[in-house]
């Protein structure tokens, strides 16, 4: 990486769907991303946006062109490494919390860090329990993320983004499915992350006025950037 | 790592009482009737054997009249006239003439438990007006108890009563009762050469063997070769009981070498009782094993529901960095506690279950009570069994949980 501030490099990504036919979705995409930014990938729906997102995380391996993360060429890695590689760097907030409904609060948040295996599960849970605590959650670590509301749940599926401090936390239209109180308050959290703890930040929003507020905004539309 | 791993799977597993409840019960049921289907084979053929040695020998001695009859004729070629005259027919010797010698052999065999020197003679018997064809033992009252067991079979009388009663003779219930005699009644035998004599009955025998008990009579053995006009050594067959029954073939064979006359394993006199054994073995094992792959089935659609239901659990795990191979180990050890759990009190019910049957009763011939074996190998089997089977029905839902590819299943929301 010639720019050691650029964190994901993604050159000449073309990606097609076969089914129900043939059909181009990223047409010969180059994007990098700076380390600290936050930034928004906007477009219409069908503009390929989502598709964008899930191959700049990795999990979608099947796509024309390179990708590198944090200076490393993630082609031609398995998809056990891939797994392991995410793990470490990427931290993922989706439009649904997906949390783990029979496990506590802080267990869910736990859970990556456990599965990276670096540090001790005291240690783990006494970083899970600072950033639970920096979103104001503390008190409902212990609780059962059934339990929790909606707004709760998707705060509790941040702090699982950030136990592992990814390089890059990567969403989906992380408040799509919140009322306007939670968007906000989510919004205000990833805000803050990006500016002072200076987290790498990617998200996928329709949000016009979520977007308005990032650093900087990539409109796709038909699978081009414009 | 690999606890973060057991912990989410014990999770899976008490988050859904229910279905892992289920899923154990039918591996319990499996176990449990493996277990109780072969105790009762087990005990079924253990029962078999001793009713089926109360008078057939592990192996038995006897001086067998050759069968080849050697034709005059067979020399003579077609443009030859043979002229036979006067053809005699030589008599072959029957029986054992000096039998201590070879009891004697028989004894310095190590697999060699017990020997009993029988003379038996084919007779009459008769009663007032009845008379019945039979076969009259003449035996050694202590030896033949030694290989037989025979006192055990006692319905009245005292079998020891025989070694010194030389009049005695001890019938076959259902004899008794067709020549219609009872204890203190007299029964006069006749020999196939003509020689009579009676007797007192001092005690009544059942073998629950109709062929036996319809027949057979005992008498002291000396009396036996009184009646045959045999000289004091003289015995027809020698009844020998060694320490591992299966093993009669080998240790006939090898008894062979040392003995002038015809050694015979009990396969080759009842080749139908090891027939009947072995069939009955396979018929409990694919009674059980079929009961055990429908256990499996069970298991195959309970986990595969697990895995459709936490499908998107398994997608955002996926994306959370935990590995196809985190999914398999995650799902298949589901199935396995549900195994382990299953095997366990599988066995215990299955033990309890035959305890019950044991204990139930079944008045049938000499029986009293349903017999059971209680055998660990049979109990090790099921566990193992129960494992496998439930291994293998948790792999294929644990492959599909590490195949799901979590962009579809993310993007399908």
């Amino acid at each position: 990486m010639e720019d050691p501030k650029i964190i994901l490099s993604a050159r000449s990504v073309v990606k097609r769907f076969y089914e129900p036919q043939e059909f181009e979705v990223l047409k010969n995409i180059s994007l990098n991303i700076q380390s600290g930014e936050f930034l928004a990938i906007v477009g219409k729906s069908g503009s390929g946006k989502t598709t964008l997102l899930y191959v700049l995380s990795t999990m979608d391996t099947d796509f024309e062109g390179e990708l590198e993360v944090r200076g490393k060429n993630l082609r031609g890695m398995t998809r056990k490494q891939l797994a392991a590689f995410r793990n470490e760097h990427i931290g993922f907030v989706f439009q649904f919390h997906y949390l783990l409904p029979d496990f506590t609060a802080i267990d869910n948040v736990m859970l990556p860090a456990m599965k990276l295996n670096k540090r001790s599960k005291e240690e783990v849970r006494e970083h899970a329990l600072d950033i639970l605590d920096s979103i104001g959650l503390k008190n409902l670590a212990e609780k059962k993320t059934n339990m929790l509301s909606g707004g709760e749940q998707q705060r509790v599926a941040v702090a699982r983004s950030l136990i592992n401090d990814p390089a890059i936390v990567m969403g989906d239209e992380p408040t799509g499915n919140l009322d306007n109180r939670n968007t906000q308050i989510i919004f205000d959290i990833l805000c803050e992350l990006a500016r002072i703890r200076g987290q790498t930040i990617v998200t996928v929003t329709h949000d016009s006025e979520f977007a308005g507020k990032c650093d900087r905004i990539v409109e796709l539309s038909d699978g081009r950037i414009v | 790592m690999k606890s973060t791993n057991t912990k989410i799977a014990f999770v899976y597993l008490t988050s859904r009482v229910k279905q892992s409840v289920v899923a154990m019960l039918s591996v319990v049921f499996g176990v449990s009737m493996y277990v109780f289907m072969n105790s009762f084979m087990t005990g079924v053929n253990d029962i078999q054997t001793t009713l089926a040695f109360s008078t057939l020998a592990h192996v038995r001695v006897h001086n067998e009249t050759p069968m080849e009859e050697v034709s005059l004729l067979s020399g003579a070629k077609e443009d030859i006239i043979a002229h036979v005259r006067n053809k005699k027919n030589l008599q072959f010797t029957t029986g054992i003439r000096h039998s201590s010698e070879t009891i004697k052999v028989l004894e310095g065999f190590s697999n060699v438990e017990a020997v009993a020197p029988e003379v038996n003679l084919t007779v009459s018997y008769r009663s007032g007006a009845t008379k019945i064809n039979g076969a009259l033992a003449g035996v050694d009252p202590d030896m033949e108890d030694a290989v037989f067991d025979t006192s055990h079979y006692m319905v009245t009388g005292r079998w020891e009563d025989l070694r010194h009663r030389p009049d005695g003779i001890i019938v076959g219930k259902t004899l008794a009762e067709n020549l219609g005699v009872t204890m203190g009644g007299d029964v006069h035998v006749a020999t196939t050469e003509g020689v009579t004599r009676t007797f007192n009955v001092v005690g009544i025998i059942k073998f629950a063997v109709r062929s036996i008990d319809g027949r057979k009579a005992f008498a002291n053995i000396n009396i036996g070769r009184q009646m045959g006009a045999h000289n004091a050594d003289y015995v027809t067959d020698l009844q020998v009981r060694i320490a591992d029954f299966s093993s009669a073939p080998a240790v006939a064979s090898k008894l062979a070498a040392f003995i002038p006359y015809t050694v015979e394993p009990w396969q080759e006199a009842s080749g139908q009782l090891e027939a009947g054994s072995q069939l009955r073995n396979v018929i409990a094992l694919a009674v059980s094993l079929a009961i055990l792959i429908v256990a499996g089935f069970g298991i195959y659609n309970i986990m595969n529901m697990t895995v459709s239901e936490k499908i998107r659990e398994i997608a955002i795990l996926n994306a959370m960095g935990f590995d196809s191979g985190d999914m398999v180990i995650i799902f298949l050890m589901q199935s396995v506690v549900i195994g382990l759990f299953g095997g366990i009190v599988g066995t215990t019910l299955g033990f309890i279950i035959s305890w019950i049957v044991d204990n139930s009763a079944f008045p049938v011939a000499t029986l009293e009570t349903y017999p059971i074996a209680y055998e660990v190998s049979n109990y090790v089997m099921a566990f193992v069994s129960g494992l496998i089977t439930t291994f293998i029905a948790g792999v294929l839902p644990a492959r599909k949980a590490s195949r799901v590819d979590p962009v579809e299943i993310l993007r399908g929301t």
